[in-house]
């Protein structure tokens, strides 16, 4: 009974009824598989699209057809996929696999391997559908690797190689003219000379002055090879020798001696820029749980690092919390640090999102660990490492500037001495080709002086790339913030602990939340009516004006009594806004918001930042 | 005595009635940006727009365009606000019966925030750029490029689900209209009444006179 259930499954052809075995041929599964593969990828990377195939253009088309037919038969006969596989896939009861089979699973009393017989009967696909197969492969590969722009770069490779024009000298030299005529002026020229115009004005041709013409040092139409060759080797030749006379090697020697001193900090430096390694650690602990379900927090975090750039490139002005949402804090302080730091509205950027890190679950307690013991918090907060990474590569910073500083040092000494030497030659000042040298000497002097001078500036202190802060929950109102300070790695940080509040949900918990994060980041970041938006209230002017709050009761013209709240800044209170749910959703967050982040920005990085 | 109580009762029920109906017009108008109140709102001025004459409606926006460039002109929004407002009242009570003026007051708010909106629409930048770049007349240049950037944002909203609404379903559109704006709102830097100004502005006056 089973066997001949098998047999329906199995169909026709190459089963074996007496040993109850299938012997699918190795050829066959591998052209099938290799196929699927191909059609997975082009799939995937939509080259099947049919919008894709139809924008092909005609001779890509033709090629590829031309490309997978050739090389699809080439292929099937290389490989000698026409004939009987030796090796097979063998399906077949237990009990009944031959000896010599590789035994690969086996499953409900079958067993799937591995055999090797030349002459066995084997289940292949007909010859012409394993053509079709070879031909299917390469066409996927051929659609794959060759669009139209790649197409058209192959087909313009021969002229590439063709020499250009512009590398060749002009070849009409003979009748050097001296002079040019402006585009358009012709007519006028032409006046000019029958005399209806007295002068030329603006198309007076300009006389070219031939001794700043250069002499065209590149290859003449007539000129073999060889000369060519020769001249370039001459032209190198004295231009090595003015480059490595005594003074420049002795000044290359030392350059060199002084990059193998500092061979270990010129790598780091290397590796550093090459891995991307980060230029600032920040860190900010809360009790709070995490925003996110933990596992997707671990994931984000794992396995997709890069998602914070997308998050808070998406940013939306306000967030809408659920009043039951145990983790509806945590939204609104991730919301929140997104804003302050990272979203890309602000005209300003501060931060680097990979280079934050908001620690979620913490013990309330963790700075006060930290500053006792900061080393081991930091290992166990697996922060450790991040933290040494990047004050080290401030050090290597500060090294290289120090090395160029040298190295620009040696650079000038030498030239100083040269430009002495000249001096003491008598040739004159100003003149001719030293006086030239002296002078863009003074020139590079000066940039590399800049250049360094800028660099010096740029680089900040160590406690102002890595920085520690908690952010708290608290039960009591108005708790006051805990200061205390940490040594590590030679410098002391700052480490500040804030507490807030538990917050309900409403406008005002967000405020509430920006301003409390706000001073934790930048303690002396302060926002009043001078730095806000809204225009400012002015004696005897606006005191005539209603009131607005009773200005937005009135029930005609809704929308342009809205125009109002630009003037009425929510982060600086008014209070009257948070409550009024209505005008909250209708309120122009991105007006004040926007303004409020430029100030807090402008305020932070005067203390944060990155190297 | 049983018609005693009959009467009573009625006067009874009457003042409950009266009580209930009082008290919830009074938070209509206490709370006008509520979602119902902003759906109505839009609602009747999508009506508005609809039985009125454009010739109308573009009197009034030439009128108020004047008074903003005279009569109006403030570095303080506020008063400006207030200035377009007292001018847009003045110029409806002259409309005829009550229902007119009611009319010409919604469609004429339009007109107003679409005029506060302007520069957020056109930036200085851009507006400099119209005037180098064409030969028309500013105030022609100026409408046609709102119209296009209007006719964009309409656009967005009806490539949205919220635009699956019959033709005459004003109320339909009203409240898609509000869900828009108010998601554009939290996501780009235009406020919620210069994207409604906007869309109506565009909606009101593409139809067919």
């Amino acid at each position: 009974m089973t066997s001949r259930i098998d047999k329906n499954i199995i169909g026709y052809g190459d089963y074996d009824e007496e040993a109850e075995s299938l012997h699918l041929g190795a050829n066959s599964i591998s052209l099938f598989l290799i196929l699927c593969v191909c059609v997975i990828v082009a799939f995937k990377l939509d080259y099947l699209q049919w919008s894709y195939l139809k924008g092909l253009n005609e001779d890509l088309a033709f090629f590829i057809g031309l490309f997978s037919i050739i090389f699809g038969m080439g292929f099937y006969n290389y490989w000698r996929l026409g004939e009987r596989s030796s090796y097979y896939l063998n399906i077949a009861r237990t009990p009944t696999v031959p000896k010599d089979t590789i035994v690969l699973f086996e499953y409900k009393g079958y067993t799937c391997g591995v055999g090797y017989q030349p002459n066995t009967k084997t289940l292949e696909f007909p010859p012409l559908v394993r053509k079709v197969i070879c031909v299917g492969i390469l066409f996927n590969v051929a659609l794959v690797t060759l669009d139209n722009s790649g197409f058209e770069k192959i087909k313009s490779l021969p002229s590439a190689f063709e020499p250009s024009t512009s590398e060749f000298c002009p070849e009409d030299d003979d009748g050097l003219d001296t002079t040019t005529i402006p585009a358009g002026c012709e007519l006028i020229i032409r006046a000019y000379k029958l005399g209806y115009a007295k002068n030329l004005g603006a198309c007076e041709p300009k006389k070219i002055d031939p001794e700043k013409m250069q002499v065209c040092r590149k290859r003449r139409y007539d000129e073999p090879y060889l000369h060519y060759m020769w001249r370039l080797l001459i032209s190198s030749l004295k231009k090595q020798e003015a480059v490595f006379n005594r003074e420049n090697l002795e000044k290359i020697t030392d350059k060199f001696e002084l990059q193998v001193n500092n061979l270990e900090t010129l790598k780091d430096y290397k590796t550093y820029a090459i891995n991307a390694a980060p230029r600032a650690s920040h860190h900010i602990w809360t009790d709070l749980p995490y925003p996110q379900h933990i596992i997707i927090q671990k994931y984000r975090e794992y396995l997709d690092p890069n998602y914070c750039l997308e998050q808070f490139q998406k940013q939306t002005n306000t967030i809408a919390v659920d009043a039951n949402d145990e983790r509806r804090n945590s939204k609104l302080l991730e919301h929140v640090y997104g804003h302050l730091l990272f979203n890309p509205k602000s005209k300003l950027t501060v931060g680097y999102c990979k280079e934050y890190k908001i620690h979620w679950n913490s013990d309330p307690d963790i700075c006060e660990k930290l500053a006792a013991n900061p080393e081991r918090v930091l290992r166990d907060e697996n922060a450790l490492p991040e933290v040494k990474k990047v004050l080290h590569r401030h050090d290597v910073a500060k090294a290289i500037l120090t090395l160029e500083d040298n190295l620009s040092e040696i650079e000038s000494e030498n030239d100083n001495e040269s430009a002495e030497n000249g001096t003491a030659k008598g040739s004159a000042p100003g003149y001719g080709e030293q006086g030239g040298a002296r002078g863009s000497h003074r020139k590079r002097k000066k940039d590399v002086k800049t250049k360094i001078a800028k660099s010096k500036q740029e680089i900040r202190n160590k406690n102002e790339i890595v920085s520690f802060q908690c952010f708290m929950r608290s039960t009591e109102p108005n708790r006051k913030s805990n200061v205390s300070e940490l040594t590590f790695d030679d410098t002391k940080f700052t480490v500040r602990t804030r507490y807030f509040p538990a917050l309900e949900t409403g406008g005002e918990s967000q405020i509430a939340m920006y301003n409390g994060l706000a001073k934790l980041l930048a303690n002396s970041f302060h926002y009043s009516q001078l730095t806000s938006r809204s225009e400012v209230k002015i004696e005897g002017v606006t005191k005539e004006t209603p009131d607005v709050e009773q200005f937005l009761e009135k029930p005609s013209y809704l929308m342009a009594r809205l125009d109002i709240l630009k003037n009425v800044d929510i982060f600086l209170g008014n209070s009257w806004v948070l409550e009024r749910e209505d005008l909250l959703k209708v309120y122009p967050y991105h007006v004040h918001l926007q303004n409020y982040v430029n100030k807090f920005r402008e305020k932070y990085q005067e203390r944060h930042g990155r190297l | 005595m049983s018609r005693t109580n009959f009467w009573v009762r009625m006067f009874m029920l009457l003042y409950v009635t009266v009580s209930l109906m009082t008290v919830s017009l009074n938070s209509g108008a206490a709370e006008p940006y509520l979602k119902d109140n902003r759906v109505a709102y839009v609602e009747n001025v999508l009506q508005a727009f609809r039985q009125t004459k454009l010739q109308k409606i573009f009197n009034t926006f030439s009128y108020i365009n004047a008074v903003e460039k005279n009569n109006c002109r403030s570095t303080l929004s506020d008063l400006k606000v207030q200035c377009l407002l007292s001018f847009a009242r003045k110029n409806c009570s002259a409309a005829g019966s009550a229902r007119l003026q009611e009319i010409c007051e919604l469609y004429s708010d339009i007109i107003v925030v679409n005029k506060l909106s302007e520069h957020v629409f056109i930036s200085r930048s851009e507006r400099y750029h119209l005037t180098r770049n064409s030969n028309l007349d500013f105030r022609t240049v100026l409408t046609n490029r709102l119209r296009q950037k209007y006719g964009k944002l309409v656009t967005q909203y009806t490539l949205t689900s919220w635009s699956d609404c019959k033709k005459d379903d004003l109320k339909c559109v009203a409240a898609g209209l509000d869900q828009f704006c108010l998601d554009y709102t939290n996501s780009n830097s235009l406020s919620w009444q210069y994207c409604m100004s906007a869309s109506l502005w565009f909606i009101g006056t593409s139809k067919q006179d």
